[in-house]
């Protein structure tokens, strides 16, 4: 994570940092106004948005709700289709169980399409310890990979890189220069993976959506690369998140009529992929093996939580792109794997770390991830409950409260105090709040309201 | 034959069922459960014609649509080798692919099969398939890899034109997901909504990343 790693930095320091590369915020203003539009527009096909949102909202409620029974019923059809099934409790577990299937296979090389859960676990790192050479294939994520750093947005991952360092980038594996042109560095890279795709012994995928019923695996990409690593190779390992489940196919209608439209503003993304087991008998390609890896990594510590809708998600990352705090610093300065509002409520719940836990610090509240949320998470709340967690404050604040609470809980004193406010309204316009040596770093940024000379309750007496 | 289970599944799902019988918290009320299936998701606007709606949207992500009969499909299949320029052909033997195998030998190309193997079709510039649905509202076309015996040919090739029988035309994928039998679904099934896609470098939209940068349906009457 260099320099924005969660434990590299404070949070200030690292939203700072971001603050500070000014081609990155405008990449990012340009892409999240974007995708806000197209999602506009997108969501204006749909005859009741809102009461398509309250469904989806409910049905990931009773899913999770049901989360045992439906993964016992979704691991028996994987089963029987022939896929190998692993549970794993935590990150550790999930990554010895494909550093294992690896092993046998005999695996040198490992393609991978998009998988959030992946990063979540180290998996990258740790299969190249294993001495496996692990490629991204995803355009942005083998920019990002190339450049040794992690993804600043969840769909556009190199969005604070611009053309010239693409080419730059490209040029350093090519040997030789590359133009500059987006159509000619897709094309290179298209040439390269392409190569790595046919070379490969292993794919790894994530999965957006495991349908219960019929043990179905759901991919959805664009570029096709999810197609590729899971048809390619003869191994296709799938790491899926453990609520990320539907019931049925009537389930998956609702939320893939939901799940491009809130991330990119398509109806429907290029490819949606529906994988049942592994290649049958008569069928010349897909891979011999499948492996799904079904990860709780701390999931379960939030089932029966007050944060239990967060594991509502469908990573779409509409969140992102309406939150005040993402669209300035961008998604490095998170720290970790998740970023925006939902990185901010699932980063301190699945990783026990003091510098996770200034993330909801990092909200505005103002409630727009709530409604561009396509399954209803109230984001805003968990933030609220996650902050209500963060350890006591210290004395003087604590002694500061106590004394509002003294003065404001009684009548005669509440008055009181207003007087003396209002007799000290010529110090208000006093802007030099953040030169007071104990309150500077609190008031960094903020202004006293100018308090006119005469309360309301005192105007009422006179004129009322 | 039946795959193998790993991890304590007892012990993860007991974890599971043990903290989902304390009760959560939610602020906004507590959340409703869903009962029963949800309904068909609504969309704006009617959908009088299935055909035209379908060549409209498919047309709008930068897919070419051609009408054909089973005559003129061979036109179709001369546009595309057009596109394609020179090279062998992949080609699955579906209901409505098999037969072209003969036209295609005829024009002098080589014609690759699934069972050559991968690295066969990804030489090919053109792949061939059918489809078992089209989705009006998204303009999408669903191929079936078991029927088709390959995920490949409709992936690897750049210009991938899809045969897709009018007849298999439905409103959107919520019609045709919940037409499906659970219990025999094939090893793949993908639903294609244009061309391969990316707007990883500066937001510029490019085609064929690693799918095919040229899609083209021929809409058998």
């Amino acid at each position: 994570m260099g320099e924005f790693g969660l434990e590299h930095a404070p949070l200030r320091e690292r939203a700072r940092a971001a603050l500070a590369q000014p081609h990155l915020r405008r990449n990012l203003r340009r892409a999240t106004d974007r995708f806000m539009e197209a999602r506009a527009s997108a969501f204006a096909q749909l005859a009741d948005p809102d009461g398509l949102r309250a469904t989806a909202r409910a049905l990931r409620a009773r899913t999770v709700a049901r989360l045992p029974e439906l993964l016992e019923q979704f691991a028996e059809r994987l089963l029987a289709r022939g896929a190998h099934v692993h549970w794993a409790a935590d990150a550790a577990s999930a990554r010895h169980y494909i550093g294992e299937v690896a092993r046998r296979h005999g695996v040198r090389k490992a393609v991978k399409s998009k998988s959030m859960a992946s990063e979540e676990i180290g998996l990258n790192r740790y299969l190249e310890e294993l001495g496996i050479q692990v490629v991204e294939t995803d355009l942005g994520e083998w920019i990002v990979q190339l450049a040794g750093e992690t993804p600043s947005h969840i769909l556009v991952p190199a969005i604070h890189k611009d053309r010239r360092q693409i080419a730059a980038l490209f040029g350093q594996v090519a040997g030789s220069r590359v133009p500059e042109e987006p159509a000619a560095l897709a094309a290179f890279a298209r040439a390269c993976l392409r190569d790595e795709f046919l070379q490969a012994d292993m794919g790894i995928s994530g999965v957006n959506f495991g349908v219960a019923a019929s043990g179905s695996l759901v991919l959805v990409t664009n570029e096709g690369n999810g197609r590729m690593v899971t048809s390619l190779p003869r191994v296709h390992v799938a790491l899926m998140g453990m609520e990320r489940l539907v019931a049925d196919l009537a389930e998956l209608d609702v939320l893939l009529a939901l799940l491009a439209r809130s991330a990119t503003g398509q109806a429907l993304s290029a490819y949606t992929s529906i994988i049942t087991g592994p290649r049958r008998p008569g069928e010349a390609d897909g891979p011999e093996e499948l492996h799904v890896v079904i990860l709780d990594n701390g999931r379960s510590a939030l089932l029966g939580s007050d944060l239990q809708e967060a594991l509502h998600c469908i990573r779409c990352g509409a969140c992102l792109n309406v939150c005040p705090v993402y669209r300035q610093i961008g998604g490095h300065a998170y720290g970790w794997v998740y970023s925006g509002p939902i990185g901010a409520v699932l980063t301190p719940a699945l990783l026990p770390s003091a510098a996770a836990r200034e993330l909801p610090l990092a909200s505005s509240l103002c409630g727009a991830c709530w409604q561009a949320c396509p399954v209803g998470i109230p984001l805003h709340d968990l933030l609220l409950r996650l902050r209500r967690r963060r350890p006591p404050a210290g004395m003087a604040e604590r002694l500061a409260w106590r004394v509002w609470v003294a003065l404001w809980g009684s009548p005669r004193l509440y008055r009181w105090s207003l007087g003396v406010v209002a007799a000290l309204a010529p110090l208000t316009r006093w802007q030099g709040l953040s030169r007071l040596p104990l309150a500077s770093r609190w008031a960094r940024g903020r202004a006293l309201p100018r308090v006119p000379s005469q309360g309301f309750r005192h105007w009422w007496r006179e004129n009322g | 034959m039946a795959g193998r289970e790993s991890g304590d599944r007892h012990r993860f799902l007991e974890r599971l069922r043990r903290r989902l019988a304390r009760s959560p918290g939610a602020a906004h009320g507590p959340t409703p459960l869903l009962e029963g299936e949800p309904p068909p998701v609504d969309y704006a606007g009617p959908l009088d014609d299935l055909t035209g709606a379908f060549c409209e949207a498919a047309a709008r992500l930068g897919a070419l649509v051609r009408r054909a009969s089973r005559e003129s499909l061979l036109g179709v299949l001369d546009e595309a080798l057009a596109l394609a320029g020179p090279g062998p052909v992949a080609l699955t033997a579906e209901p409505e692919t098999a037969w072209l195998e003969a036209p295609l030998l005829s024009r002098g190309r080589q014609v690759v099969r699934p069972s050559d193997g991968p690295l066969a079709v990804a030489r090919a510039c053109l792949g061939v398939t059918g489809a078992v649905a089209g989705l009006a509202r998204t303009g999408t076309v669903v191929v079936d890899s078991s029927r088709a015996g390959s995920r490949l040919v409709s992936l690897l090739p750049p210009v991938h034109l899809a045969v897709l029988p009018a007849a298999a035309l439905v409103p959107d994928h919520g019609a045709f997901l919940r037409s499906l039998d659970l219990t025999s679904l094939p090893s793949g099934l993908v639903l294609i909504s244009g061309p391969s896609r990316s707007s990883d470098i500066e937001l510029e939209l490019t085609l064929g990343v690693h799918g095919p940068g040229r899609l083209m349906i021929a809409l058998l009457d």
